[in-house]
C-alpha cells in the first residue's frame, strides 16, 4: 500500500524533528551548560554571614559593662501590607488594622507606621532593637507581610555608666567610639560564613551545598577600669556638679605605678544603648535645639573631655616646673626664695597673683604653698630653656600619650625655638600652654612613681570566648622623669600644699593626700573669658605609698572661682571613699588624733593669705567659712581680717569669718600675655 | 450496513484464532507501562517539595498521579478489549460532541485563567481542545475509510492514451472542501480561545492524517507552501492587531531572557533546570529547580526537571522510548487489516509524536509556552486519559493485525 510508504515518510519527518530537537536539548544541557548552571547556582545559593559574637568589655574585676544579646529588627513588606484582602475596601482595612497593631506593640506613632509600611518602597525597616518579648508579641499577632530578623546587638547594662570610655557602636555593631572603636577588631571576631542552597524562599534545603565556616567569637576586653570607683566618681562629680554650679566635672583617676586608668568620667553623658537620646535632665533643652545645636550637643557627649581635650593647667602645672628645678640642682628643699610681688623679664613686667602685694620670704615648699609665679619664673631662668624643654619632653608634655583610646588631642605648648624668655616664665606658673587631662595626670603620676613615666592605659586583658587570657597589658616605662630623691621630695612638697597651703579642702583626716590647685580663666575668642574658668585639683594619695592620682576639673564653676573651692572638695570627697574602697586603713598623727577625738579645732592664721589658700587653710581645721560681705566676683580677694582669730580653740564646724578686700588686676600687664589668669 | 456485517463476521471467527494470536502488541504494553512508571516517580519527585510546602505532605501530587494512571490503564485495558470497528458507529457522533464542547467553552460554562478561555467546568475540569484531537482521529478514520476516494481532492489524474490528464471531480472536490471546512472550524475556534499551540495542533495532525490516507503531493506542497505563507503574514502583520496576548508569547520565546522575571520567567527556570542537569544529571530526587523556582515542575516543564536530576542521557533516554513508541504505533497501522485500523493507528501516532515534540519545543525554548503535557510523563489530566485510549484501541488494532498475519500463514 502506498500508504505504508507514507507513513515512513512521516515517521522519518517525525525522527529528524526528534533528532534536532534532541540536539537542542544537548545544546542547553552540556554547550551552555556552565553558562546555566552558573546563572541557576546564582540564584538557589544562600550565601549567609554567621555572625562572631561580639566580645564583652568588662571591668578589672569582671563586672561586665558592655554585653552582645540578641534583638529582633523588623522589617515589613509594604506590598503584602496594602494587598491583604479581597476587596479594595478591605484591604484599606486590614492596613490600617495592621498599622494600629504595630503602633501599639512598637508604642511608635500610628500616622508613623502607617506611612511606612504603606510606602512604595519593597522593604522597609520598621524598628530595630526589638527585645526577644517584643518580637514574639508581633509574630503572635499574625500580620501580613512581616519579617523579624535577629540581630546581634551591643547592650550596656549600666546605661550612661562610664559612656565615653565604653563609646559606641553602629547599627552593624562595628565600634564607633571609645574603646568600642579602639579595640573594634579584637572585639568583633571573624564572622563566619554559612554556604547553603535554598529554595525560592530563602529556606535551606536539606541537599544541595551546605558549607559552614565558623565563626571565630571576639575577645572580652577587660579592662583596668574599676567600677565600683567608676560609681564613686560618677556619683561625686554628679554632686560636685550640683555644689559648684559648673557647667560640667571632669575626673580622672590613675594608678601611678602601672598606668592603669582606674575612672575616668564627665557629668556630661549620654547612654550607648541610645547615643542620640538626650539624658533624662537635657530632654526639655534638647527639644528646643536646633539641629546643629543637637549635633553639638551629642558630639560634646560622646567626647571625652579628658583624652581628646586641652585646658590651661594653671598653677598645677608648677608641680612639673619645681620637680624639674629640683632634679636638676636648681634649687634644693628648704632653699629660701624672696618674692616682692613682681619680677622683670626680659622688660616684661610679670606678677604674682597678689601684686601689688607680695609673698615676700618663703621656702621652696612655702613657694608652691602660696604658688608664687615670682619663684617659678626663677626656678625657669636657672634651669635654661634648653633644660627645662628636655624636661618637659621627658614628662610626656610635648607629645600624646599614647593612651589606648581614639582621638586623643594634643598638647599646645609653645614651640621651644618659637619661645623666648617671657613665654619660658609664663609657661613655668602654667599660663599660655594647654594641656590634655590624660598628659597632666600622666605627668604627675611619674612624681608618685618614683620618676617613671607610665603609659597610660584602659586594658588590661584580652580573653577569648572561652574565658583564656590571650593577651595581658605590660606596663610600659615611657621614660624617666625625675630622680626618686626628687619624687620623694615633690611628694612632700605635695603634701605640704594640702596640709599648711591652699589645697586644705582636699584634706582627710588619717590619710597622707598631696596635691595642688589650678585655676584657669577659659579661653574665648580673642583672649581670656574675664568670667569663666577652669578649677583644677591633681592629688596622690597616699603620699607615702602612692595608690591613686586623682585629677578633678570643674568647668566653669558659678559657686566658688577657685580649684581649692571647686575641685579640691570633689577630689576629697573621690578620695575618701576610694581610699576606704581599696581598704587603705587611715592612719592618724597625733594632732588629728587629738582634734578626731576634741570636738575641738585652732582657729588657723590667715590674715594676709589669697582667698582661696585662706579657705584651703581653714577647711584642713575642720571648720567652715563665710565670705563676707557675701559676694561673687572675680577680682582677687585678699583676706584682710578674720574672726574668731587666730590661736582661738573653738568648736569643729564653726563658722570663721573672713574679710577681704579686693586686689585690683594689675593694669600693666604684659602685652603678649593679657589673660587674666589668676591664682 | 456492510461495514456492520462485516463486523460481526469477523467477530464469529475470532473465537477460534483466540487460543493462537490474540495477544496485543506486547512491546506498546511495555512501553506504555515504562513510561507510566517513569512518569509517577519523576511526578513524585518534582511535585515533592512543593506538595510539602503547599499541603505539608510530600505525596499531594503523587497521588493525584495515581488516580489518573489507575484510570488511565483502565481506560486502556476497556479500550483494548472493544472491537474497533465497533468504533465506526461512535466517530461521528464522538465528532458532533467534540465540537460542542468547543462550543460551550463560549458559555458561562467556560473558565477563563490567564485571559484565556480554554475549559470546561461541569465538577471537573475538562479540556474540548484536547478531546476534540481524539474525536477528530476517530472521525477521519472513518470519513476516509468508508470511502477512499475521498482524499482526492478536486483533481483527479486519470491516465489516458498514455497521457496524465487531470479531471476536476465535483465529488472529491466537495469531500476535499468538507475536511478544509473541519479544519477551518476547529482551528478558529480553538484559535478564538486563544489558543494558537493547540490550533496548530489540530490542523497539523489533520494534515498528518490527511497526507497519510493519500492526500495528492500537488495538495501537499499547494498545503505547505500556503501554510508557510500564512504563518509569515499572520506573524507580521495581523497578529499584533487582533491579539495582544498571542503577540506576547510570540515575542518572548525567541529570547526568554529578555524579560526572565516576567513573561520569560518559566521558560528560563526550565532552561536553567536543564543547564543544572548537565550529562548525567545531578540525581534522582536532587533537583533545586523544583523548589518552588519552577513554579508547576510536576506539569508542563517536568522535562526539565528530568533534564535536571537525570541529565541529557536520562532525557535521550526517554525519547527513545517514545519514539520506539510511536515506531509501534505506525507498525501497528502498516499491518492493521483495514484501511479504518490504518487510519486510526496512524492518527494515534501522529498525535503522540506532535505531543511529544511540541512539548520539548517548548522546554527549550523553541515554542512559545504554551499548555502541552509530555504524554504518560506530565502529572495526568483530561490529556492522559485520551491517550491511555489511543493506545488501547492501537492495541485492539494490533490484535487483529497477528491474527491477519497468521491466517495468511
Amino acid at each position: 500500500m502506498d500508504n505504508r510508504k507514507r507513513l515512513l515518510v512521516i515517521f522519518a519527518v517525525f525522527s529528524i524533528a526528534f533528532f534536532g530537537l534532541s540536539l537542542r536539548v544537548g545544546w542547553h544541557q552540556i554547550i551552555d551548560g556552565d553558562e546555566l548552571t552558573l546563572r541557576a547556582k546564582n540564584q538557589q545559593i544562600k550565601d549567609s554571614v554567621v555572625a562572631a559574637t561580639r566580645g564583652n568589655i568588662l571591668d578589672r574585676n569582671g563586672n561586665k559593662l558592655a554585653i552582645s544579646t540578641t534583638t529582633y529588627t523588623l522589617w515589613v513588606r509594604p506590598d503584602s501590607v496594602k494587598n491583604n484582602g479581597k476587596t479594595d475596601e478591605e484591604k484599606m482595612v486590614n492596613a490600617e488594622v495592621e498599622a494600629m497593631t504595630l503602633a501599639e506593640i512598637l508604642q511608635m506613632d500610628y500616622e508613623e507606621v502607617k506611612e511606612l509600611i504603606t510606602s512604595d518602597k519593597k522593604l522597609v525597616k520598621v524598628a530595630k532593637k526589638l527585645p526577644l518579648d517584643v518580637g514574639e508579641q508581633i509574630r503572635e499577632a499574625n500580620l501580613s507581610g512581616i519579617e523579624l530578623i535577629e540581630t546581634a546587638t551591643r547592650s550596656y547594662p549600666l546605661n550612661a555608666f562610664a559612656s565615653q570610655i565604653l563609646g559606641t557602636v553602629n547599627d552593624d555593631n562595628v565600634g564607633n567610639t571609645g574603646l568600642e572603636r579602639y579595640y573594634n577588631q579584637y572585639l568583633s571576631g571573624q564572622n563566619g560564613r554559612w554556604i547553603t542552597t535554598k529554595d525560592n524562599r530563602s529556606n535551606t534545603l536539606s541537599y544541595g551545598t551546605n558549607k559552614y565556616y565558623a565563626p571565630e567569637d571576639g575577645y572580652d576586653l577587660v579592662l583596668t577600669l574599676d567600677q565600683n570607683i567608676q560609681y564613686i566618681v560618677e556619683q561625686k562629680i554628679a554632686e560636685g556638679l550640683i555644689s559648684c554650679q559648673a557647667e560640667r566635672v571632669m575626673c580622672l583617676m590613675m594608678d601611678p605605678k602601672t598606668g592603669e586608668i582606674l575612672a575616668m568620667a564627665q557629668t556630661n553623658e549620654f547612654d550607648p544603648n541610645n547615643a542620640r537620646e538626650p539624658m533624662e535632665q537635657d530632654k526639655e533643652a534638647f527639644a528646643a535645639m536646633t539641629s546643629d545645636e543637637k549635633v553639638a550637643y551629642w558630639n560634646r557627649n560622646w567626647r571625652s573631655f579628658c583624652i581628646s581635650d586641652v585646658y590651661e593647667p594653671g598653677s598645677t602645672f608648677k608641680l612639673i616646673t619645681t620637680s624639674l628645678s629640683l632634679d636638676h640642682g636648681a634649687t634644693y628643699m628648704g632653699e629660701w626664695f624672696y618674692c616682692p610681688g613682681s619680677t622683670t623679664v626680659a622688660g616684661t613686667t610679670l606678677h604674682c597673683w597678689n601684686w601689688p602685694k607680695a609673698h615676700g620670704n618663703e621656702t621652696l615648699a612655702q613657694a608652691v604653698q602660696n604658688s608664687c609665679n615670682v619663684t617659678m619664673i626663677t626656678l625657669v631662668q636657672r634651669l635654661g630653656k634648653k633644660l627645662y624643654y628636655e624636661g618637659l619632653s621627658s614628662f610626656g608634655i610635648d607629645q600624646k600619650t599614647g593612651v589606648d583610646f581614639p582621638g586623643e588631642g594634643s598638647n599646645i605648648i609653645q614651640s621651644k625655638d618659637s619661645s623666648g624668655p617671657v613665654e619660658l616664665a609664663t609657661m613655668s606658673y602654667g599660663q599660655g600652654i594647654a594641656v590634655t587631662p590624660i598628659s597632666i595626670a600622666t605627668a604627675v603620676s611619674s612624681i608618685a612613681n618614683e620618676g617613671k613615666l607610665m603609659t597610660p592605659h584602659f586594658l588590661k586583658e584580652l580573653r577569648d570566648s572561652d574565658g583564656t587570657v590571650v593577651e595581658t597589658y605590660e606596663p610600659v616605662v615611657k621614660s624617666v622623669t625625675v630622680s626618686a630623691q626628687t619624687a620623694s621630695d615633690m611628694l612632700t612638697i605635695m603634701e605640704s600644699v594640702v596640709n599648711e597651703g591652699g589645697a586644705g579642702t582636699a584634706k582627710i583626716a588619717g590619710y597622707r593626700i598631696g596635691g595642688k590647685t589650678g585655676t584657669a580663666n577659659k579661653p574665648e575668642a580673642g583672649g581670656y573669658s574675664a568670667t569663666d574658668l577652669y578649677g583644677s585639683f591633681i592629688g596622690v594619695a597616699p603620699v607615702d605609698d602612692p595608690q591613686i592620682v586623682c585629677l578633678v576639673i570643674v568647668d566653669t564653676p558659678r559657686n566658688g572661682k577657685y580649684g581649692s573651692t571647686t575641685a579640691a572638695p570633689i577630689a576629697k570627697e573621690i578620695l575618701n571613699e576610694t581610699l576606704h574602697y581599696l581598704d587603705i586603713q587611715p592612719e592618724y598623727t597625733k594632732e588629728e588624733l587629738k582634734q578626731i577625738n576634741s570636738e575641738k579645732t585652732t582657729v588657723p592664721d590667715v590674715v594676709g593669705l589669697s582667698m582661696e589658700d585662706a579657705i584651703g587653710t581653714v577647711a584642713g581645721k575642720e571648720l567652715s567659712w563665710k565670705i563676707a560681705p557675701d559676694m561673687e566676683s572675680t577680682e582677687n580677694m585678699v583676706v584682710v581680717g578674720q574672726f574668731p582669730q587666730a590661736g582661738e580653740y573653738v568648736s569643729k564646724n564653726s563658722i570663721v569669718t573672713l574679710y577681704y578686700e579686693f586686689e585690683s588686676v594689675p593694669v600693666d600687664q604684659p602685652e603678649e600675655n593679657d589673660e587674666t589668669i589668676i591664682d | 450496513m456492510t461495514s456492520a456485517r462485516t463486523h460481526r463476521k469477523q467477530e464469529n471467527i475470532q473465537p477460534g484464532a483466540k487460543k493462537k494470536s490474540h495477544e496485543a502488541d506486547f512491546l506498546i504494553v511495555v512501553l506504555t507501562a515504562v513510561l507510566t512508571f517513569f512518569g509517577l516517580t519523576m511526578v513524585y519527585s518534582a511535585s515533592l517539595y512543593k506538595s510539602l510546602s503547599k499541603y505539608g505532605h510530600t505525596y499531594h501530587f503523587l497521588k493525584d498521579d495515581f488516580i489518573w494512571m489507575a484510570l488511565g490503564w483502565i481506560i486502556l485495558i476497556v479500550a483494548a478489549g472493544f472491537p474497533y470497528k465497533r468504533l465506526r458507529m461512535f466517530c461521528y457522533p464522538a465528532l458532533a460532541v467534540g465540537e460542542v464542547l468547543l462550543l460551550l467553552i463560549f458559555t458561562p460554562l467556560g473558565i477563563e485563567i490567564n485571559n484565556a478561555r480554554r475549559w470546561l467546568y461541569f465538577g471537573i475540569t475538562v479540556m474540548p481542545g484536547e478531546i476534540i484531537k481524539t474525536c477528530l482521529i476517530l472521525f477521519m478514520a472513518r470519513y476516509y475509510s468508508d470511502d477512499p476516494n475521498r482524499i482526492k481532492g478536486p483533481l483527479v489524474f486519470r491516465r489516458k492514451a498514455g497521457r496524465l490528464k487531470a479531471v476536476m471531480n465535483w465529488e472529491t472536490s466537495r469531500s476535499f472542501l468538507f475536511m478544509m471546512a473541519v479544519m477551518g472550524i476547529n482551528f478558529l475556534l480553538i484559535f478564538k480561545q486563544p489558543n494558537l499551540s493547540t490550533a496548530g495542533i489540530v490542523v497539523l495532525l489533520m494534515a498528518c492524517i490527511m497526507y497519510v490516507a493519500g492526500l495528492s503531493y500537488l495538495l501537499v506542497t499547494l498545503g505547505i507552501t500556503a501554510a508557510g505563507g500564512l504563518v509569515f503574514i499572520t506573524a507580521k502583520n495581523i497578529i499584533p492587531l487582533i491579539s495582544g496576548y498571542m503577540m506576547k508569547r510570540l515575542d518572548n520565546f525567541w529570547n526568554p531572557w529578555a524579560d526572565a522575571l516576567g513573561k520569560g520567567f518559566q521558560v528560563c527556570q526550565g532552561l536553567l533546570a536543564l543547564g543544572s542537569g548537565g550529562v548525567f544529571g545531578m540525581g534522582l530526587g536532587q533537583s533545586v529547580q523544583k523548589t518552588l523556582y519552577l513554579p508547576e515542575p510536576q506539569n508542563d516543564f517536568i522535562l526539565a526537571i528530568i533534564g535536571e536530576e537525570l541529565g541529557f542521557a536520562g532525557i535521550l533516554a526517554l525519547l527513545i522510548v517514545y519514539v520506539l513508541l510511536i515506531w509501534r504505533c505506525f507498525k501497528v497501522a502498516i499491518s492493521a487489516n483495514d484501511y479504518f485500523g490504518m487510519l486510526l493507528a496512524s492518527g494515534v501516532g501522529i498525535h503522540l509524536a506532535l505531543q511529544v515534540l511540541l512539548n520539548i519545543a517548548v522546554v527549550t525554548a523553541s515554542f512559545p509556552p504554551t499548555g502541552v503535557v509530555l504524554p504518560f510523563v506530565s502529572l495526568g489530566g483530561n490529556a492522559t486519559l485520551l491517550f491511555f485510549g489511543e493506545i488501547g484501541i492501537v492495541l485492539n488494532i494490533s490484535k487483529t493485525t497477528k491474527q491477519l498475519k497468521e491466517s495468511e500463514e
